[in-house]
């Protein structure tokens, strides 16, 4: 007996052992790391970092607590239009400012605020500004078909909604097929369209909004298909739900869809690296195929929550943002860790009034290329996770987006378009 | 044979949801067709239980608590999407059983010795048009819905089409469900630079007779205003869609401009030569028009008139309101009068045995103008009621406005009631709408006033939205009018239209499986 726990404790140790040269291991891509082996792979490193500092908190929480999975694969930094980084380039000498906390002023195009200093005390409203007018997706985007799909924590898939949308940005095109670099006055910074295609009650009902760069809230105009008619909408409903169910407000949109006067507070945390999905080659949505296991191919439906795609995570350097909303927002705090090679969404971290967590997303990515050849990053999929409800929503896009259709101008967006694709 | 239709009608139903169903996952059955064509199909199944609330004085028993309707209702939009043309067919399919209550309608009299639930097993076509779109153009053909204006609840410009509030009033949500589309060329001419659209249509006359108007219970059944109910109302007056002022087959059309002015106030600018919604009626004792009428007391008709109208609706930020406005200007709008007193209905004998000279009856005309002013707001009532998010609050006020209205004129503010129409007729609403548990749970509170008639509404709901397919509603159609006619022999010079609603609220239960 005393031979058995003898044996034991040499196996013990032996384990201990394995287990602290493992913990010193660079892992390999394509390494796996979940509830299982999450705390044993804390501090081995990935291209040289650990593990521990690639995972923010309430994400290594989700890992630990709520079945996600990652799998890790290499950084790949993204490529580029040259024209979009040019004027990038020309914005790093520190031309662009900030006007009066509103707009901004000498910015044409290009990320505006491409070198962040920490110390700034503007650094989080120039990384915020940065997000809503210099990411690297050109000029327009179309996805004719996307869907929201809502699941239950338990229970699985509950709602799927089709929908179309599409985006003109009004300044800052560098990729204008007329070289215009803004439509209009350039007090527009972007048009946008929602219609809903799925399902019958919600068919045709559609949103035309348009958001400004001096602050003035958004105006909007519905269509409502049960009554067939287009009606104004109020400018406030940018703190209201994504309409069908969704765990998304408005001001969720690519994580942070508000101008940033509107907010009392955009602090600057620092700069860090995380695992994130970005150039996801995953097939996320097949739109037409029969069973859901085929239409959601990413989805393991079979294990709750089964609301994270199973897509591979890479280090990628971040901007850290800290939000704080205006009183009448449902939000107390928000988290914003923005791409740092080039502004887009990674996650946003959603904190209650009281201080207590409650939200999670993740934006997924992807460098592709527009209708004219030239390369673009744009969000591909995503998700927003309430945990207080433990309700979840998915949205993923067609699987061929359209970006920078030459023949696509301003006036694709506007109310007339809006009544007539609703009403169709 | 009572109910026999109706369950011809959900048999094929059944068949058609399968068919739907068969290939589709959540939404729509959907299938590529190759070249970029695509067919959809999608729809849905529904099922109404109506309750009774209150003891009607027009009938014999105690009708609260009875069952006052159970609808089916199969609906089958089809779509065919080219890059060059859509066709898009729609149609509808409802069937009911006939109730206790009704059946006792029946009895009573209701649909003058014939199958009362005719009136409700219907198969209709909704839409059938093909669109196709050059450049800025955009030409749709067919039977179609073409909706202008702003006013819920009421009628101002949105007056292309008729409604058919035969079954179920005008307490449908989905107003679309209600209007009576129509066969039309429609043209949208977009014109970007200015935020606008041009459009103009044409409805060239080959719709059938029941196609143009405001339908109303008029055969005694479940909406017959009180104190009509279980009485057949057409077997003494008839119904002329081919009088010579309002004739299905002359042809009808209008042109409206919208754009934005101002950066972002949304307007319209419309005329439209159309048929006057609800009916009036050509009396057998003044016969008008050159038209002598069939029925005994006179035939309902719809008279063509011409409207100019306007709308505007902006957000403005400073009382984070929307504001809305919409007027309708309509010359020469004829109505009944009676200068005896009366209803407006007599039977031709009476002129004819001299005991009433021919002309105390007959139709006049007088400008209407009807207007509306409406703001929207966003309220948070979060932390007050534990909602989602902001809730939906809208006032709105409507006037039917006769300016050149003299007491002398005598005009009926319904043929058929004493009630003489007024100068203003003002109409305030009020709706509240709440979003619960991700937008699955949305109660509702919509109330009305009739300022100037009397009478009031309050009709508290709640929609569930359970996965992509089931939605359910309960509401309660509560009215509370004054000044209602009881009896077929009492008189009320005070009836507005919410007393036609008299003792006739309504608990209702919707079910709907879409797919």
């Amino acid at each position: 007996m005393r031979q058995l726990a003898k044996l034991c404790a040499a196996a013990a140790l032996a384990g201990a052992a394995a287990a602290g040269a493992a913990r010193a291991a660079e892992l390999p891509p394509g390494t796996v790391i979940d509830a299982r082996t999450l705390d044993a792979r804390m501090k081995d490193t990935f291209q040289g970092k650990t593990i521990a500092s690639l995972l923010p908190d309430k994400l290594a929480w989700q890992v630990r607590e709520k079945g996600l999975t990652i799998t890790l694969k290499a950084s790949q930094p993204w490529t580029v239009d040259r024209r979009y980084q040019e004027w990038t380039e020309k914005n790093r000498a520190g031309g662009v400012k900030i006007a009066d906390g509103k707009g901004l002023e000498n910015w044409q195009a290009g990320v505006p605020f491409p070198a962040i200093d920490a110390a700034d005390p503007q650094a989080g409203t120039k990384a915020v500004w940065n997000l809503l007018v210099g990411q690297p997706v050109g000029c327009y985007w179309s996805q004719p078909r996307y869907t929201f799909v809502t699941f239950d924590g338990t229970g699985g898939i509950e709602r799927e909604m089709l929908w179309r949308f599409s985006r003109i940005n009004m300044v800052g095109r560098y990729c204008d097929p007329q070289g215009k670099l803004t439509l209009g006055d350039g007090s527009v910074r972007s048009k946008e369209i929602l219609v809903a295609l799925e399902p019958f009650d919600m068919r045709g009902t559609g949103m035309l909004s348009a958001q400004f760069m001096n602050g003035d809230v958004a105006r909007s105009w519905a269509y409502v298909r049960s009554v067939r008619r287009v009606r104004t909408i109020s400018g406030s409903s940018w703190m209201d739900p994504v309409g069908g169910g969704t765990d998304m407000v408005n001001d969720d949109v690519d994580t942070f869809n508000a101008h940033p006067s509107w907010y009392k507070g955009l602090k600057y945390l620092g700069k860090r690296w995380v695992l994130a999905p970005a150039n996801t080659d995953a097939v996320l949505w097949r739109p037409d195929a029969g069973s859901k296991k085929d239409m959601y191919p990413a989805l393991d439906l079979t294990k709750a929550p089964s609301w994270y795609p199973a897509v591979a995570y890479e280090p990628r350097e971040v901007h850290v943002v800290e939000t704080t909303p205006p009183p009448e927002h449902p939000y107390g705090k928000k988290i914003l860790y923005i791409d740092a090679q080039y502004p887009l969404p990674r996650f946003t971290e959603i904190y209650d009034k009281r201080g207590d967590f409650w939200k999670w997303g993740t934006w997924i990515s992807k460098n592709e290329r527009d209708m004219e050849g030239n390369p673009v990053v744009g969000t591909y999929a995503g998700g927003m996770y309430d945990f207080k409800r433990n309700h979840g929503t998915l949205f993923l896009s067609t699987p061929q987006p359209i970006y920078n259709d030459p023949k696509a101008t301003e006036n694709e967006l506007s109310v007339g378009v809006l009544e007539a694709i609703g009403g169709g | 044979m009572k109910g026999t239709s109706g369950k011809r009608v959900l048999a094929g139903a059944a068949v058609a949801l399968a068919l739907a169903t068969g290939a589709g996952p959540a939404g729509a059955a959907s299938y590529e067709l190759g070249g970029d064509a695509r067919l959809s199909v999608n729809g849905y199944v529904r099922q109404w239980l109506s309750f009774n609330l209150n003891d009607m004085p027009d009938t014999p028993d105690n009708d609260r608590g009875r069952l006052s309707m159970a609808r089916s209702q199969l609906r089958l939009d089809t779509t065919l999407s080219t890059p060059f043309l859509k066709l898009v067919a729609s149609g509808r399919a409802a069937g009911e059983i006939e109730t206790g209550w009704l059946h006792d309608l029946e009895r009573q009299g209701a649909a003058g010795g014939s199958d009362l639930m005719k009136k409700y097993n219907t198969l209709d076509v909704r839409e059938f048009w093909a669109e196709t779109t050059f450049d800025r153009l955009t030409v749709r053909l067919g039977k179609q819905q073409v909706v202008w204006g702003e006013t819920d609840f009421f009628v101002a410009s949105d007056m292309v089409h008729g409604f058919d509030y035969s079954w179920r009033a005008m307490l449908e949500t989905e107003n679309e469900e209600l209007r009576k589309p129509l066969i039309l060329a429609n043209a949208i001419l977009q014109v970007p630079e200015v935020d606008g659209s041009l459009q103009a249509f044409v409805r060239p006359g080959l719709d059938r007779g029941r196609d143009i108007g405001n339908t109303f219970d008029t055969w005694g059944g479940r909406w017959s205003p009180q104190p009509y109910r279980g009485f057949w109302r057409d077997g003494f007056v008839g119904r002329d869609a081919r009088h010579p002022e309002g004739d299905v087959r002359d042809p009808t059309y209008g042109g409206r401009w919208r754009g934005m002015i101002a950066g972002d106030i949304n307007y319209s600018l419309l005329y439209l030569r159309t048929f006057r919604p609800d009916p009036i009626v050509n009396p057998a004792a003044n016969p008008y028009g050159g038209r002598t009428p069939g029925g005994f007391l006179g035939d309902d008709f719809h008279p063509i008139v011409n409207v100019f109208g306007a709308t505007a609706s902006g957000y403005v930020p400073a009382i984070d309101a929307v504001l809305s406005t919409e007027v309708a200007y309509i010359p020469d709008m004829p109505y009944n009068y009676d200068n005896l007193g009366g209803t407006g209905l007599y039977p031709a004998f009476l002129v004819s045995a001299g005991a009433i000279p021919s002309n105390a009856v007959g139709i006049r005309k007088t400008d209407l103008v009807r207007w509306m002013v409406r703001s929207d707001f966003n309220v948070d009532l979060r932390n007050v009621l534990g909602t989602d998010g902001s809730s939906f609050l809208s006032f709105q006020l409507f006037d039917s406005w006769h300016p050149g209205l003299k007491d002398s004129d005598n005009l009926l503010y319904w043929p058929g009631f004493q009630t003489k129409l007024k100068q203003h007729a003002f109409t305030l609403t009020g709706v509240l709408q709440l979003s619960y548990f991700n937008d699955t749970v949305k109660p509702g509170l919509a109330a009305g006033w009739d300022i100037s008639y009397g009478g009031a509404f309050v009709i508290p709901s709640v929609d569930f939205v359970i996965g992509d397919h089931l939605r359910i509603r309960a509401e309660a159609d509560l009215f509370f009018a004054r000044g209602a006619q009881s009896s077929q022999t009492d008189r009320s010079d005070d009836v507005g239209f919410i007393s036609f609603f008299d003792n006739n609220s309504q608990f209702v239960v919707r079910a709907t499986y879409q797919f």
